[in-house]
């Protein structure tokens, strides 16, 4: 019966807009060759780049387009984006079911992966491909908050101590 | 006419544009400029486009911001003479890591805007299309089994 369940419930993929959802979309075109009978869903900002992407795609507010904006407005826009993000993450989810998440970035896919782990889902984040010397201001986030993590470029080796190389997307 | 393709992807990077938005008679540019507020008054322009390759097919040389959507995906593409600009107007300054890797790795022309201003826009094409670079290759991505399995597991 789980393992019935978990068959069942998609992967949740979150890439925002630009270079994150071309990785969520690459990774999950790459669920569909490599992994038979798995469904991801992929949450993003940024339809433009997800053309090969087969599954579910569930498009949301373009909160990156808000980092933009400089000075306090930049602070209240952002901050009531994040809230409303907060306040729609776990509806989104109850209604998905996912049986885990896998996160690309930017900082705006916090809320929902806070959520995730409030509902006891296991979360995976993947360092950004653009990262080579330091990690992102998501991947320092990411180190308090996921389950696993995985980096793209081998020249983070000593930068992240706990994560794994994975290749590039 | 040699034609160059210039692309900013999904955020604007004005002073690219502008520094390359010049008169020439052997050149000729195409554009896409994002929501960006300059408006090129040389060269055709577009702000987005569903898929660049299009353009970038029809193009003898590729300026791009140094995102790394489109990056990779032109030196995936092989065949692109390809010049990097990372965007430093953007608040986070993370072009500049996959702008030093590119450099570093000979894998496409690297230029900064200011190089691009003090050049006339005919060497900015020469040292783009005779560029001596070397061929890009990655590890690809080989742990979508293993994170797929991790999840499953977890929620069984």
């Amino acid at each position: 019966m789980g393992s019935e369940q978990g068959e069942r419930r998609p992967i949740l993929l979150v890439g925002g807009e630009g270079g994150h959802a071309a990785q969520a979309s690459r990774f999950a075109v790459q669920i569909r060759d490599e992994a038979e009978g798995v469904m991801a869903v992929l949450l993003t900002e940024d339809a433009g780049v997800c053309v090969p992407f087969e599954g579910q795609l569930i498009l949301r507010r373009n909160l990156s387009r808000l980092s933009k904006f400089r000075g306090p407005r930049a602070l209240v826009a952002v901050g009531a984006a994040f809230c409303a993000e907060f306040l729609a993450a776990p509806f989104m989810l109850r209604r998905l079911r996912p049986c885990g998440l896998v996160a690309f970035g930017p900082l705006f896919c916090l809320p929902v992966c806070i959520w995730a782990r409030v509902m006891g889902l296991k979360v995976v984040y993947v360092e950004s491909w653009s990262r080579f010397y330091e990690r992102s201001l998501t991947g320092r986030a990411m180190g308090f908050l996921a389950n696993k993590i995985y980096y793209q470029n081998e020249t983070l080796v000593n930068v992240f101590k706990d994560a794994t190389y994975a290749g590039r997307l | 006419m040699i034609k160059g393709f210039v692309t900013v992807g999904t955020t604007a990077f004005d002073s690219l544009i502008e520094a390359l938005d010049r008169p020439s008679s052997s050149i000729s540019l195409t554009f896409q400029t994002a929501d960006g507020r300059y408006v090129p008054r040389h060269h055709r322009h577009i702000t987005f486009a569903p898929s660049i390759m299009p353009l970038v097919a029809d193009a003898n040389f590729v300026v791009t911001h140094a995102g790394a959507g489109t990056v990779y995906s032109l030196l995936e593409a092989k065949s692109v003479r390809l010049a990097v600009v990372a965007n430093l107007e953007r608040s986070d300054k993370h072009q500049s890591e996959l702008a030093r890797y590119i450099a570093e790795n000979q894998f496409a022309c690297v230029l900064s805007v200011d190089d691009i201003r003090r050049m006339p826009l005919e060497e900015v094409a020469e040292r783009v299309m005779c560029a001596e670079l070397r061929e890009y290759k990655k590890v690809r991505f080989f742990k979508v089994p293993e994170i797929v399995n991790y999840l499953r597991r977890a929620s069984e």
